[in-house]
């Protein structure tokens, strides 16, 4: 008995705290790839929008489901693109700004 | 000594959070960059971009208000109007974005070139950490500056009153037709199509044994076009009066009273 104490006991609990560290790290990490990919999903959603805004307008895009479109001002600092629309003729000039957000 | 084939998988676990943990500071530096970029451009360039898209068509009707006007409505007001509408857009803008951009118009010019109208307006628009300079403009394809100008010397000539010296009553009426068209031939025909149609009925005042003296008032309206195209259908109509003394040399027995009524254009051949 004093012989498996010596030899398994000191073995088993460093098996076991490594376990804890190798779990917690790949938590970690998984967390980092997941906050990557949405930081990726933020740019090229930006660079869709960006391009959009340039070609006409972003107010069609309701078919994002992670994207915002608001016609109000801005509330924090978290928006992706402010698309501002000058549209109309003669006196009847229409200016509309749409800012869009990741939720 | 089984931990020993755990111990390489935590050092891989912590190599790989440490690439990770460098590779969001570096992509989440660069989004936020683009994203600064992307959005500058779209409030200060696109924006100058979509003004000089609408500007023509605010030109247009800035025009069509000075042709049915130019006496009150001249160059200047088009520009200041222009300018205004302008400023309006980026205010409305800069509003609803929360003052995240801020717009000046730097300068405004509105000038007549050979047979056009040109409005410039130089702007910059001020991002948090940047400025950023526009430049929009738009022309019209009428020298309105010059127009205006035109119908202000037209007016400005038939507002003076005349004193005719005549024989008799039918070559005091020649004298003051040729009078009027003297009047409107002095623009030319170079920016401004006119008619006038005028008309006066002149009064027996004063009459001595050598002298008749008759008064009268000549009424006038003016219809004006510009000479190139005209995109917007508008006619420029102005009418005023002049008094006109004619003096015959000679005691006149039987008329009291005579009308004088023409019609006088600068454009012959329609």
């Amino acid at each position: 008995m004093v012989l498996v104490d010596s030899l398994v006991f000191p073995d088993l609990i460093v098996v076991i705290i490594l376990t804890i560290v190798a779990l917690i790290l790949i938590i970690y990490l998984t967390s980092l790839l997941v906050k990557l990919s949405i930081i990726n999903y933020r740019a090229s959603i930006s660079a869709f929008l960006f391009t959009k805004c340039l070609d006409g307008g972003i107010s069609g895009i309701n078919y994002l489901n992670h994207v915002t479109i608001t016609e109000d001002k801005p509330l924090s600092g978290n928006y992706l693109i402010i698309c501002p629309r000058i549209t109309g003729s003669g006196y009847d000039i229409n200016v509309t700004v749409y800012i869009a957000y990741v939720r | 000594m089984i931990y020993k084939s755990l111990l390489p998988i935590v050092i891989t676990l912590i190599i790989m959070v440490t690439i990770t943990t460098y590779l969001i500071n570096y992509v989440n530096y660069e989004t936020n960059e683009a994203l600064l970029y992307e959005n500058r451009y779209l409030v200060s360039i696109n924006v100058f971009k979509q003004l000089n898209e609408t500007l023509p068509s605010i030109i247009q009707n800035e025009a069509c208000t000075l042709i049915s006007n130019p006496i009150n409505y001249t160059c200047e007001t088009l520009g200041i109007n222009t300018t205004d509408i302008i400023a309006n857009v980026l205010g409305i803008i800069s509003n609803r974005t929360g003052s995240i951009v801020h717009y000046e118009i730097m300068s405004y010019g509105v000038y007549g070139s050979g047979n056009e109208t040109i409005y410039r307006a130089t702007i910059i628009a001020m991002t948090q950490d940047d400025e950023i300079e526009g430049m929009v403009s738009a022309s019209y394809p009428i020298n309105l500056c010059l127009y205006s100008q035109a119908i202000k010397d037209l007016m400005n000539n038939l507002r003076a009153n005349l004193t005719v010296y005549a024989n008799n009553i039918t070559e005091a009426i020649q004298i003051v037709n040729r009078d009027v068209s003297n009047r409107v031939e002095l623009l030319g025909d170079k920016y401004v199509k006119i008619t006038i149609y005028y008309e006066g009925v002149f009064s027996m005042v004063r009459r001595t044994s050598n002298q008749t003296t008759y008064v009268g008032q000549i009424h006038y309206t003016i219809y004006a076009t510009p000479n190139n195209e005209n995109y917007c259908n508008k006619t420029t109509v102005y009418s005023g009066d002049f008094y006109v003394i004619v003096i015959i040399n000679k005691y006149v027995n039987e008329t009291l009273y005579f009308s004088i009524n023409g019609l006088v254009n600068n454009h012959a051949a329609q």
